[in-house]
């Protein structure tokens, strides 16, 4: 089905046209007709208006990606094809669509055939779900007859709307522009600081990621610019674990800004594990995802971010620093 | 002994030592960075030689006003978190062959100073080359503040950055297709009702796509227990990217609103359709079967059930015994 959205009308731009794929498991031979059923409680939605369907056979419509489905047409369907939408009414009766004229059709063979409006108006149910459908080949005392399941969805597409009124917005504050990391030791224990960030929007989430600059060349982390020049180094992994005496270096982890919510601190920069902090790298092209809500967020809510930092035994004294850049957007 | 007393009083007196050279001195400015933009994305339809002209709002909720380069770049996505955007390095820039950076103007240029409590507008004009060729293009208007901190001391300092990211598809055929790579549950069984569900798409068309669809579960009993929206902050996945979509079904209790149960093996079915037109004609789907397994309160009612025959049998012996 080109639409499988739930409680389509057929008019403009709730159109409904289908592809029947149909593999018959007898010969049949030609003057026959098929029909597609649907539930009898679905009366008058799958047929809107009862009259006349447009018939294409078909054995490559380009409109439908039938790969992964286990379908492939072999051949359009023959004949001079006529079709119809009748309506059910009550009990008993059901909404069919008729397609006449068919020509002989040989059992393992599928055939193709595309059923759209033409006087008569496809629809669907209303409700989301599955709906079965039964789909009958028959020519005289000829029939071969398969049930198979539909599921509708309560939305199959996107719209985008575009007014003053629902414009995104995303507003992103971070406490300070500098964080002092105190006092670190030739190959003792880390060093923490921290600041916090904080976020609102009116688009349907937001994202904050994360990258640094570290000695402009190598990797990101603290820098001695002066001589002897010196980097602790972020790192290749993709935590630190500070606490462990032989590993040395700088990251970061965020605090969840909303423990129920939505916002999701991603894996690596949690703050669940103390001394443990997630890795940075350098440049747009290392930015990382830090922190990031599906869903709105009218008022600001903030996240702590906390940096770590260990000097190795040979990190020569002097000023360390490091210059973090935060991206944060909104989804588009 | 008088050489260990040395030995400990030279350690004494390097600890300040050190502690001087690593320490950070005071930091005498700290200040709040803040930057907030509208729209947050804008998605374009226009033809080649077309002129097209627009603003975007950019503010500062700061009590400080504070200096930001302007950039205008092509940009790709964060990882693979489709909706994301930073913008690309120069050496990316080279080999990328749908950048719209050149063809927008923004005004004013350089650097722009985002006054405190104020709103910024930028207007920027579009012109798209005569000899464009068809395709989706990307750019971002991308602001970065230029930060002022104090350079003293050991210290991490910050700057921030926000911007609007422009898709701009030039022509009318475009190949909406995709790749439906893993649809999973983070683990095989659950204690309550509270699964994410992993998908990752693969966009294999020539325009970003934005999918959208739903996530059914149902039980042993085939009846539906639940129906969740697929993406439903409609994050767009660019052409020739991949993306990981999280959603979460969360549920109290083990009763479905419709009054199914909501225990044992569950499938899941994902349901997600892309194209802008016939959206039906090209349905990815997948299902995933995990458990919800309640073991505490089953432990619970097995610990009860053995006490009540343990009671029993002790009773009967009591009696027999009488």
């Amino acid at each position: 089905m080109s639409r499988i959205k739930a409680g389509l009308t057929g008019a403009a731009g709730q159109t409904v046209e289908m592809i029947l794929a149909i593999n018959p498991s007898s010969n049949i031979s030609t003057g026959g007709t098929i029909v597609l059923e649907f539930p009898d409680a679905e009366d008058a939605t799958w047929c809107r208006t009862e009259g006349s369907l447009t018939i294409t056979a078909t054995a490559t419509d380009p409109a439908a990606d039938l790969s992964g489905t286990g379908w492939q047409i072999d051949s359009a369907l023959p004949g001079t094809l006529t079709g119809a939408c009748t309506q059910g009414s009550g009990v008993g009766t059901v909404d069919k669509f008729t397609i006449s004229g068919v020509g002989a059709l040989t059992a393992g063979t599928t055939y193709g055939v595309k059923i759209g409006n033409n006087l008569g108006v496809i629809g669907t149910a209303a409700a989301a779900g599955e709906h079965a459908i039964t789909v009958t080949a028959s020519q005289g005392t000829t029939s071969d007859s398969k049930s198979f399941k539909i599921d509708l969805l309560t939305d199959d597409a996107v719209v985008i709307t575009a007014t003053v009124s629902d414009m995104a917005t995303v507003d992103c504050t971070i406490s300070a522009n500098t964080v002092n990391l105190g006092t670190l030791f030739p190959g003792g224990t880390y060093a923490t600081g921290s600041h916090t960030i904080t976020t609102s929007t009116t688009s349907s989430g937001y994202y904050w990621a994360v990258y640094g600059t570290g000695d402009g060349s190598t990797d990101a982390g603290l820098w001695k610019s002066t001589a002897t020049t010196h980097l602790i180094q972020s790192g290749t992994t993709a935590t630190l674990d500070l606490t462990n005496a032989s590993i040395t270096g700088f990251g970061m982890t965020l605090s969840d800004p909303d423990t129920a919510g939505s916002a999701v601190v991603t894996t690596n920069f949690v703050d669940t594990t103390a001394g443990t902090f997630g890795t940075i790298d350098r440049l747009f092209a290392g930015a990382k995802m830090v922190l990031y809500q599906n869903g709105n967020q009218l008022s600001g809510e903030s996240s702590t971010v906390t940096y770590g930092a260990k000097a190795s035994a040979a990190a020569p004294a002097g000023t360390y620093q490091e210059t973090v850049y935060f991206v944060c957007g909104g989804y588009y | 002994m008088i050489l260990k007393i040395i030995r400990e009083y030279k350690r004494i007196l390097l600890l300040p030592v050190i502690l001087l050279c690593f320490s950070a001195s005071p930091l005498l400015a700290q200040s709040t960075l803040s930057i907030g933009v509208a729209p947050t994305s804008k998605i374009l339809k226009l033809v080649p030689g077309e002129s097209y002209e627009g603003e975007v709002v950019f503010w500062n909720m700061s009590q400080n006003s504070d200096n930001y380069q302007i950039m205008v770049k092509p940009f790709r996505q964060i990882e693979n978190q489709p909706g994301t955007a930073i913008v690309l390095t120069e050496e990316e820039e080279k080999g990328y062959n749908f950048s719209a950076a050149k063809w927008i103007t923004v005004t004013p240029r350089g650097l722009v100073k985002l006054e405190s409590n104020k709103n910024t507008k930028l207007k920027y004009i579009i012109n798209v080359p005569p000899d464009a060729t068809n395709g989706e293009y990307t750019a971002e208007i991308f602001l970065i503040s230029q930060s002022d901190a104090q350079r003293k001391g050991t210290a991490a300092f910050t700057n921030l950055g926000s911007g609007m990211p422009i898709l701009i598809q030039i022509g009318d055929e475009f190949v909406e297709n995709a790749e439906l790579l893993t649809f999973t549950t983070e683990k095989k069984w659950y204690e309550k009702t509270s699964v994410n569900f992993y998908t990752t798409i693969k966009n294999i068309g020539d325009t970003h796509i934005t999918p959208s669809g739903e996530i059914i579960i149902t039980n042993i009993f085939r009846q539906e227990v639940a129906r969740i929206q697929f993406n439903r902050n409609t994050q767009s996945l660019l052409r020739e990217n991949t993306g990981n979509y999280i959603d979460n079904w969360t549920q109290s209790g083990y009763l479905s609103p419709n009054k199914a149960i909501a225990l044992g093996p569950l499938k899941a079915k994902l349901l997600v359709t892309y194209r802008s037109i016939q959206p039906g004609f090209a349905v990815l789907t997948e299902d995933v079967t995990f458990w919800i397994i309640p073991w505490k309160i089953i432990v619970a009612i097995l610990v009860v059930a053995l006490a009540g025959i343990i009671y029993s049998i002790s009773r009967k012996k009591l009696q027999n015994r009488k």
